[in-house]
């Protein structure tokens, strides 16, 4: 019993500590970009909905552009309407940034119905904007640049 | 080979079909592709946007099933957010 204790709390301590840096990297978006969508490219990974959306992604997307994702969380499309405008898709929550000569001059919201695997929502914003930016544009909300950029 | 995906919770479903087989007249085959057309069909009437991928291509909006496709993307239904 007196070896039990301390022999606990050491461990309980440990998985404390590991936790606490898991969520620390967690807030690292440069960090996380890389760390899940190759935990979710393994075979092994559990969830099979976010395997298979990874997987799709990376068949879908250039070299450049997947490394481009996972270097920066982030995909840039060009605008097929306007020359000069830049789309960029972040990985995860968040809205989508248009840039025109470097800065950010609105962002807009859009999203499915039906909720989809984070690789998938990734998909979703470059096929819809590089085949229809026309309606995408009329059916996602715009919403004004933020003062930081 | 073709491929219709769609996109869902799960990640994507998939549904296959060989054209050279349907062109032979292999009735199994047939059958594949008449699903796939079915499935095409529902997604859209429930709102879905379909893509056509093809290698080397730019990716195009489609709105009749086509059979020729190496691979169809159906997006479910988008909303301002």
């Amino acid at each position: 019993m007196n070896n039990f204790l301390p022999v606990s709390v050491t461990v309980l301590i440990i998985l404390i500590t590991f936790a606490r840096i898991v969520q620390l990297v967690s807030l690292c978006p440069s960090a996380t970009s890389r760390v899940w969508p190759w935990l979710r490219l393994q075979r092994w990974w559990p969830v099979a909905a976010d395997h298979t959306a990874e997987l799709l992604l990376r068949d879908m997307l250039t070299p450049k552009e997947y490394n481009q994702l996972r270097l920066r969380a982030l995909l840039e499309i060009p605008s097929q309407l306007y020359p000069g405008r830049v789309y960029q898709v972040p990985r995860g929550p968040g809205q989508v940034m248009v840039l025109e000569g470097g800065r950010v001059v609105e962002r807009l919201c859009l999203q499915p119905l039906e909720a989809l695997p984070e690789a998938d929502v990734i998909l979703m914003h470059k096929l819809l904007l590089e085949t229809d930016e026309k309606t995408y544009l009329a059916t996602a909300n715009h919403f004004p640049r933020p003062t930081w950029h | 080979m073709g491929m219709l995906r769609v996109l869902s919770r799960r990640g994507d479903d998939q549904y296959e079909w060989n054209v050279s087989q349907v062109e032979a007249g292999d009735q199994e085959a047939e059958a594949a592709v008449r699903e796939a057309e079915r499935i095409f069909r529902e997604e859209r009437a429930r709102g879905s946007t379909a893509i056509r991928v093809q290698p080397g291509e730019a990716p195009q909006k489609i709105d009749e099933f086509d059979p020729h496709a190496k691979e169809i993307v159906m997006i479910p239904r988008v909303i301002g957010g």
